[in-house]
């Protein structure tokens, strides 16, 4: 069955002082926390396609209840789809592969900046041949990117002045003839705001080798999160070395092997590009460079209904 | 209404009654009255024109309210006023117009406007000095959002001004950074109490690249979305009043005795169909969102005739419930507008006696009068029907008021249940008093499991 709203929910921060006992019972706030409740269902939602180096990411449309999108609610992770040239469908060369840079330009928030660019997606891969002296290095634009747009309304403005935690099942105070009392519209207040924060994804920046991609905190509440609460994902951004962008010594060759990890419980990073050089010279380094998002969960332990 | 004290609303209860106005220009000795008071300083100097006319217009659709300028007019008794030019500038001082009646200690004596005067004109062969005071209010005219959120003082597309609160945080923050108003000026705690009970958890976004006009952006972005509009009450302070249902347990009564002539029954507008459009990006361009709403109730009954109101918001986003919103806001138009409800003074004058003189824009009357068509009950003769005030105009030669109402018999009778403390046992064991007085579920036939019709969410 396919989930479908007829209405765009949003986002309401109600506080639970405005559901305090003797206090006039509003309809109005009973639809806040069912709309927070609907938010909570569709605030993430994720979009893939491929794209190749010039196309800007689409904006997205939500299948549920057909919410637009607009570029500062998008981030962008990705992988290589292909290295080829997606018209030809074979590479550019000359030979092999150098080294490779990708990226989905993500979303400046910083007041005045220019996104000008948000949402683009370059690409850019390097070929040359073996010979150590005479490489030869070109250019090309090659390459197919799988991008995934996390789509996250209200991504950058959204604000919830307390922590919501989980409450638990509370069916069994929804009855008729049951009071609508102090307790239950608070609980389900928070409740409808923490199915909003449940999942976030937050765009942490760029790593290499042997950095640590520090725990995540929530933008929306300040929430911190664990380790355990978070699952990194990696993209590439490129294979040369992790501080500048610049071609590799030539005496390395050509690009090999490439492997990329970020540890679940630490955060530190670990990457390795390989090159085979002259002859059966083969290079190991800790090359590269990392776009890293966290997607966080947050603990469904049963916590307090707060202020 | 306007606050009075015990004496005063004694006074003014009753039917012959001569008022007495004094006007006090802020720095000035002289104090001008229309009937001599026998108070040293008080000069009965005003003029058989006295004062002119006095309204207030409310624009509640439009999120505002206007009121006119006061002009009273002073004999230049013996060249006096004259003599006071040469060490006295009228223009920009502040006036206060306040009333009471004969015999009235003056510290009971109730203020009606307080605005600056902006021109002294002469007149009646120079005998005479007409003083145009307009609305105290005036910083509503300024330009603000002027700088930028990092500090440039111009916002544009690379210096622009980020908007992200309640919308009633932002009109706070309007008065006291924007226009630097004393806390005295506006209703804090009237703006504070709709931030944190009605509104509560409400958000508006904006990123702005141009500077707004104060009372512009603040009527069409805040208020107008919201069903609630701007007014200056009898101080000068600037007020918010919310179509949002309230319920006045004592209402102010104007009988048949109070009203002067026969009062025309006129239908208000007909709106029953709002299109509210939002989610504009930052360089502006098309809305992404657009909610028509229609009230069946009305459009059964009428059909669709009427130009559908327009709400266009830069600041409601989709995504902190700009549908929800829309529509509430729809449906308190649609509660005030959407059945062709009973007007009084709209196209016609509806007046009543000085005594409704202390009634202010949102207050609710009940109006009776034995001639006046119920069209409800197919009667001739209105008993206590609920409306409230929108313009007014004083006639303080005639000391009559002129008043526009609107009905209000859509809330008329309704009780709102409160939310039940934690412990409230089910209804079907609650006592009688609470049964009345707490909000309890129901079943979907709106019954609860006696079959007792379901308490009112308000």
């Amino acid at each position: 069955m396919t989930l479908r709203l007829n209405t765009i929910a949003g986002f309401s921060d109600l506080q639970n002082s405005t559901l305090t006992a003797g206090k006039r019972a509003r309809a109005m706030h009973v639809a806040m926390i069912i709309n927070n409740a609907q938010f909570g269902m569709v605030r993430l939602e994720f979009f893939q396609d491929k794209y190749i180096d010039g196309n800007t990411v689409i904006l997205p449309v939500s299948a549920v209840d057909k919410y637009n999108y607009s570029r500062d609610e998008l981030t962008y992770f990705w992988a290589i789809k292909s290295t080829q040239n997606a018209s030809t469908g074979w590479l550019t060369g000359p030979d092999c592969l150098w080294y490779l840079s990708h990226r989905v330009q993500q979303w400046d928030p910083t007041p005045g900046a220019d996104n000008t660019d948000a949402g683009k997606v370059f690409s850019e891969e390097w070929y040359r041949k073996s010979s150590v002296h005479n490489p030869d290095g070109a250019k090309s634009s090659d390459g197919v990117l799988l991008v995934t747009t996390c789509a996250q309304r209200a991504m950058s403005n959204l604000v919830v002045q307390y922590t919501p935690h989980f409450q638990g099942d509370l069916t069994s105070l929804i009855n008729i003839d049951d009071p609508w009392s102090e307790d239950l519209a608070r609980r389900l207040n928070v409740a409808a705001k923490f199915s909003v924060l449940k999942n976030e994804v937050i765009y942490m920046g760029e790593f290499k080798h042997g950095d640590t991609v520090p725990t995540p905190i929530s933008p929306a509440d300040g929430y911190p999160y664990t380790y355990a609460e978070t699952q990194f994902i990696p993209s590439w951004r490129w294979s040369t070395q992790g501080n500048l962008y610049r071609e590799p010594d030539n005496y390395l060759g050509q690009l090999q092997r490439m492997e990329m990890a970020v540890a679940p419980t630490t955060g530190v990073v670990t990457l390795r590009v390989d090159y085979k050089g002259d002859e059966n010279s083969q290079y190991t380094t800790t090359h590269g460079r990392i776009a890293v998002h966290a997607l966080t969960t947050r603990s469904v332990a049963i916590g307090p209904v707060g202020p | 209404m306007i606050v009075t004290t015990a004496p005063f609303a004694a006074k003014n209860l009753r039917l012959v009654k001569q008022p007495v106005h004094i006007i006090t220009i802020s720095g000035y000795a002289r104090v001008f009255v229309n009937r001599s008071t026998g108070v040293t300083g008080q000069y009965d100097w005003l003029t058989e024109d006295g004062i002119d006319d006095l309204t207030i217009t409310v624009s509640d659709l439009d999120g505002a309210a206007t009121l006119s300028d006061l002009v009273f007019h002073v004999q230049d008794k013996g060249g006096a006023i004259t003599a006071d030019f040469p060490t006295f500038t009228f223009e920009g001082k502040k006036v206060i117009l306040r009333t009471g009646f004969n015999g009235m200690n003056q510290a009971d004596f109730a203020t009606l406007f307080v605005g600056l005067i902006t021109d002294v004109s002469a007149e009646n062969g120079n005998q005479d000095y007409a003083f145009t005071c307009t609305d105290i209010r005036q910083e509503l005219k300024r330009v603000i959002y002027t700088v930028g959120d990092d500090g440039v003082t111009k916002i544009d597309s690379t210096h622009p001004r980020n908007l992200n609160g309640n919308p009633f945080d932002i009109l706070i923050a309007i008065f006291q950074n924007e226009l630097g108003l004393d806390n005295s000026a506006f209703d804090l705690v009237g703006v504070q109490d709709l931030r944190d009970n009605v509104y509560s958890g409400i958000q508006f976004v904006a990123t702005l690249t141009s500077s707004p006009v104060a009372d512009e952006f603040i009527t069409n972005e805040l208020m107008k979305p919201l069903g609630c509009y701007l007014w200056p009450n009898a101080n000068g302070r600037i007020c918010v009043k919310s179509f949002y249902p309230s319920i006045n347990a004592t209402p102010f009564l104007i009988a048949e005795s109070s009203i002067i002539g026969i009062p025309l029954a006129e239908q208000a507008p007909l709106i029953n169909q709002v299109i509210t459009r939002f989610d504009y990006s930052v360089d502006g361009g098309d809305p992404k969102a657009e909610v028509v709403s229609q009230y069946s109730k009305s459009t059964t009954l009428y059909g669709l005739y009427s130009d559908p109101h327009i709400i266009e918001s830069k600041l409601m986003r989709s995504s902190f419930q700009g549908f929800y919103l829309s529509g509430l806001t729809s449906y308190m138009i649609f509660l005030r507008y959407g059945m062709k409800s009973l007007m009084l003074g709209g196209n016609s004058i509806f007046t009543s006696l000085w005594t409704s003189a202390m009634l202010e824009p949102g207050d609710q009357v009940l109006v009776s009068h034995s001639i006046l068509p119920d069209r409800k009950n197919g009667i001739i003769g209105t008993t206590n029907q609920l409306m409230e005030v929108l313009d007014r105009t004083y006639h303080f030669r005639s000391a009559t008021v002129d008043l526009r109402l609107l009905d209000l018999s859509s809330i008329a009778g309704l009780v709102f249940a409160e939310i039940a403390p934690t412990g409230e046992p089910a209804f079907r064991i609650a006592s009688s008093a609470d049964k009345k007085t707490y909000m309890f579920m129901c079943a979907d036939n709106d019954l609860y499991s006696d079959t007792t019709p379901g308490n009112l969410l308000g």
